[in-house]
């Protein structure tokens, strides 16, 4: 599993079941694990009967099930008398059942429902997607860094500002435009002066499009990060139409935080949706070499910033 | 070819509303129809003052995850997998069907 692989050994899985009375076969398999777990097999009986659904779940009658789950058994060398005596006694169907009353209780939805240190996963706003359930285990368990008010007033919109997004491949000389987006060009002066950018990776990055960074979790859910958000500053002298702009991402118009991005080619689809902050007037060579990525398994090693310089004047 | 879009997995700005949220942000008069996103609420009034000529503000929109209380204690009962000690619990409430 993708988080085994992410968390190690800090992380732990419980399993409890909700058996939906609606799936005729729900309850029948769950009694089946709770008799392997008996016999010290829970989780391999677990797995297997995922593995094997397609072939359980065209069974038609119970008994047909039954007579299966009684040969997944004895592939996994348990003692198929004593599973076979648990089946036919019902066992454990009032563990099952209390399990399922309990979350029908607490008032858990529909499954599979995922409880990460006692916060429910939104399934109804974010889907199932192992890449989306690892960076919400990772909004909770290591929030980002954010602050109780929006930035204070850190630049002068009358003065020029430089950023130096500094990589292991180089440095990426950005020229900000205090003075046309001095409310969104004054949160990225805050954020990169406070160390916010340091160490987050360049999550997505396709050639001959864009560079994504600012997501702490690295996969570009759209959340407001910090703990503030800034309106658009959209100028139709500011366009997308050269290469190399700096825009802040916002997932619906408004919504700016800490996400950006950098162009790689003229995007004039984006002009009207995103806020430009700035122009790369140096190390656009750097910029090109950020490695191809994604977010997702398989994916090489994503370049990060190492930090943000600002220069005043 | 399918044509290229900035990377965005999720908007799940609903969540933010339903930890606490109360009321939703004015949004400014959007100049592109918006992805499929909702937007976020925020739980403070705005703490950067616009000028009167009114140039874009921020707004606080805390992230926060607060923990179910209803959800029961993991017990000796639990079928767990990893370590007693993991700083992290998942818990899967499922069927197999």
């Amino acid at each position: 599993m993708y988080l085994e692989d992410t968390y190690g050994e800090k992380i732990r899985f419980v399993y409890r079941h909700f058996a939906l009375s609606f799936h005729d076969k729900s309850v029948l398999t769950a009694e089946a694990a709770e008799a392997a777990g008996a016999q010290g097999k829970f989780f391999a009986m677990h797995d297997l009967l995922y593995e094997r659904q397609q072939e359980w779940g065209a069974l038609s009658s119970q008994d047909e099930v039954k007579s299966r789950l009684v040969e997944y058994a004895r592939e996994l060398g348990l003692d198929t008398e004593r599973f076979s005596q648990d089946l036919n006694t019902h066992a454990y169907q009032e563990r099952v059942n209390a399990d399922t009353q309990t979350a029908m209780e607490i008032g858990l939805r529909g499954t599979p429902t995922y409880i990460v240190n006692g916060v429910t996963y939104p399934s109804e706003q974010l889907s199932l997607n192992p890449v989306i359930i690892d960076a919400f285990v990772h909004l909770v368990t290591d929030p980002p860094r954010q602050y109780a008010e929006a930035p204070p007033q850190v630049i002068d919109p009358d003065k020029k500002y430089t950023a130096t997004i500094r990589t292991g491949k180089g440095d990426i000389v950005v020229e900000l435009f205090a003075n046309q987006a001095p409310t969104n060009v004054n949160s990225f002066v805050f954020l990169a002066r406070d160390g916010w950018y340091d160490g987050l990776a360049f999550f997505h990055v396709a050639p001959g499009f864009v560079a994504q960074n600012g997501d702490p979790t690295n996969v570009g859910l759209g959340f407001p990060y910090p703990g503030y958000s800034c309106g658009d500053e959209v100028r139709p002298d500011l366009t997308f139409e050269q290469a190399g702009m700096l825009a802040l991402f916002t997932p619906s118009p408004g919504y700016n935080s800490s996400q950006f991005f950098i162009t790689y080619a003229p995007q004039p689809d984006f002009n009207g949706r995103f806020t430009i902050i700035g122009r790369i007037v140096e190390g656009i060579d750097v910029a090109e070499s950020l490695t191809q990525t994604q977010p997702g398994p398989d994916q090489p090693p994503p370049d990060v910033i190492e930090t943000i310089l600002i220069k005043e004047g | 070819m399918r044509k290229p879009a900035l990377w965005l997995l999720v908007l799940a700005l609903g969540l933010v509303a339903g930890c606490g949220g109360k009321s939703p942000t004015p949004s400014p008069s959007p100049t592109a129809a918006p992805p499929t996103a909702t937007p976020p609420t925020v739980t403070a009034a705005p703490s950067v003052t616009a000028t009167p000529a009114g140039p874009a503000t921020c707004v606080q929109s805390p992230l926060s995850f607060p923990a179910d209380p209803r959800i029961p204690a993991v017990t000796d009962e639990d079928h767990v997998e990893g370590p007693a000690g993991a700083s992290i619990t998942f818990i899967e409430y499922a069927d197999f069907q």
